[in-house]
């Protein structure tokens, strides 16, 4: 019974942990401007993460070492460091971009500028890292996070013609007045989103911090395999709400406030509860997994002590390169950049790096030395060689479209 | 590590100069900039109508309006003073621009009188203040159709 509870929690988590600001931007953006016609790269996102993911857990499990505590012994110190300084970049932006989210929701539910909630958060976000133990921190702000199943709600209480939205959502059109060029890129921004490099960090130090061992491993594919596409779904249910209500309307978005809308008209005040508490949660709890990820990646790759379960004075450095990461985000926000515009560049930015985070990880899980009877199977090689391959596309492709578009406008 | 760092300078410039707006040289390229105005305009004028609507249901939060209609505001007068700070290129732009400047400005200052009410927590009042603001985001949708 323990277990069963344990893995229901671990689902829920991951279903509740999935949704950041950059799915709820990216989705809520797409929606009001190509309805559900970018839903498929969701599900080619999805995907993508699901299967890059479980490498990594395993590769924690097998070896019980984390990612680019392996990366640069694998493939030594210079790609090691081109990998660490793209991977942090966009860490780094992403930060910035979640602690940006919670400052903004926290502005929805009092009207008091978010500027001034900033060193608020950097502060909590420290003390949570310094004081919470990693299992309560994980579960707490995912958990929380599952306020957002509001959209769903939203979405059903919106009534669709349901029928259509699968249709809309099966067959995908560039809407009149948008064109080519800008759907590559939101659906580049949208990929970005859903395979955010520092999701992989987390989850693949984060294991090493739980201890698992190959005995866990059937845990971690249900949580994977089950959490991670309902938190697709979930994104999924924010584009169409934005697709319902915004699109007809004209109405793109920009801010994070306009994302709220669609619910709000559906559930009222209620609906806008849940949501204000679902932002905080999933932003603030995001916020929390980038800081730690710029300090396990720093760490591991410079061979030092890290980790929440090693005593702060044992892991000094650990926690100064987080600590200077909450900073240096926060000082990013403070300099009054939209974070909205952050997100969107973090996500362009995160699409371009994707190949050089998710190569080393195929590399390594297929390297009998380190994964022993556990490497790679041949459908997992030839679905992540077929991914790498379109992470590459994606890659070049990123940052001519953004120029061409001039941001998606 | 000289050509890395420079190629980041380079990224950063170019992501930077992304949102810029650049000089019109043809009417054809100042309609245009226009009819994107006006889309852009009729966005957040849509955004604080709905606004208006929910505050006068009573399904939204005072404060919840007042950041939602103080950034359509703050969004219009953006590409108002964007748009105006772009040269027309003839006597035609000239009219094009004096047309959307007038829809411009009965656009932010219906929002501003949305925003005062909101701040005011004069919500039930908000449906009947946006009520004239329904023909300006008609006449901003149509002049951006004509100008896309």
């Amino acid at each position: 019974m323990k277990k069963v509870l344990g893995v229901f929690l671990g689902v829920l988590t991951a279903i509740g942990g999935f949704v950041d600001i950059g799915d709820l931007v990216a989705n809520a953006v797409v929606g009001s401007r190509f309805g559900l016609s970018l839903a498929w790269v969701v599900v080619v996102g999805v995907v993508g993460i699901c299967l890059f993911a479980d490498m990594s857990g395993r590769v924690a499990a097998v070896t019980r070492r984390a990612t680019f505590d392996l990366v640069r012994e694998r493939l030594g110190p210079r790609f090691g460091l081109l990998n660490l300084s793209a991977s942090m970049l966009v860490t780094f932006l992403t930060l910035a971009a979640e602690v940006g989210g919670v400052a903004l929701a926290l502005e929805l539910a009092s009207s008091v500028s978010y500027l001034l909630f900033v060193p608020l958060i950097a502060f909590l976000l420290w003390l949570v890292i310094w004081r919470m133990p990693f299992e309560q921190m994980e579960r707490a702000f995912g958990l929380a996070g599952l306020a957002l199943l509001v959209f769903a709600v939203g979405l059903w209480q919106l009534g669709p013609d349901w029928s259509q939205l699968a249709h809309k959502m099966l067959n995908p059109t560039v809407p009149k007045g948008e064109g080519h060029p800008t759907y590559w890129y939101y659906a580049i921004a949208l990929f970005g989103a859903a395979m955010t490099p520092y999701e992989v960090f987390f989850f693949s130090s984060g294991a090493v911090e739980e201890g698992w061992t190959k005995k866990d491993l059937r845990i971690e594919r249900v949580n994977v395999y089950l959490g991670f596409p309902l938190g697709g779904l979930l994104s999924i249910a924010i584009a169409a709400t934005a697709a319902l209500v915004l699109l007809p309307r004209g109405i793109a978005v920009d801010h994070l406030d306009q994302v709220a809308l669609p619910t709000v008209l559906a559930l009222g005040k209620v609906g806008l509860a849940f949501l204000i508490v679902g932002f905080v949660a999933a932003t603030f709890g995001a916020a929390l997994e980038c800081a730690l990820s710029t300090g396990y990646s720093i760490s591991q790759y410079l061979g030092w002590q890290w980790g929440k379960y090693t005593a702060p004075r044992q892991a000094a450095r650990f926690h100064a390169v987080v600590l200077l990461a909450i900073i240096g985000g926060s000082m990013l926000i403070l300099t009054t950049l939209d974070p909205v515009k952050v997100t969107e560049y973090s996500l362009i930015f995160s699409a371009v790096a994707l190949p050089l985070t998710y190569f080393p990880i195929l590399v390594i899980s297929n390297d009998p030395d380190y994964m022993g009877d556990e490497v790679n199977g041949r459908v997992t090689n030839l679905l992540a060689t077929g991914y790498l391959i379109l992470l590459t596309v994606v890659s070049i492709a990123a940052i001519p479209l953004m120029l061409a578009t001039k941001a998606g406008q | 590590m000289v050509r890395a760092e420079l190629l980041l300078a380079a990224g950063v410039t170019l992501a930077l100069t992304t949102g810029c707006v650049s000089p019109s040289f043809t009417d054809s390229d100042f309609s245009l900039k226009a009819g994107n105005t006006a889309k852009s305009a009729a966005s957040s004028l849509g955004t604080a109508l709905l606004g208006a609507k929910l505050g006068g249901a009573h399904k939204a939060t005072e404060q919840y309006l007042s950041v939602l209609i103080g950034a359509a505001e703050k969004d219009t007068l953006s590409v108002q003073g964007t748009f105006d700070s772009v040269q027309p290129p003839s006597r035609r732009s000239d009219q094009v621009r004096d047309e959307l400047d007038k829809l411009l400005a009965d656009a932010t200052d219906g929002l501003a009188t949305l925003r005062i009410a909101v701040r005011r927590g004069q919500l039930s009042q908000l449906p009947a203040l946006a009520e004239p603001l329904a023909s300006t985001l008609k006449a901003l949708q149509d002049f951006s159709d004509a100008h896309s």
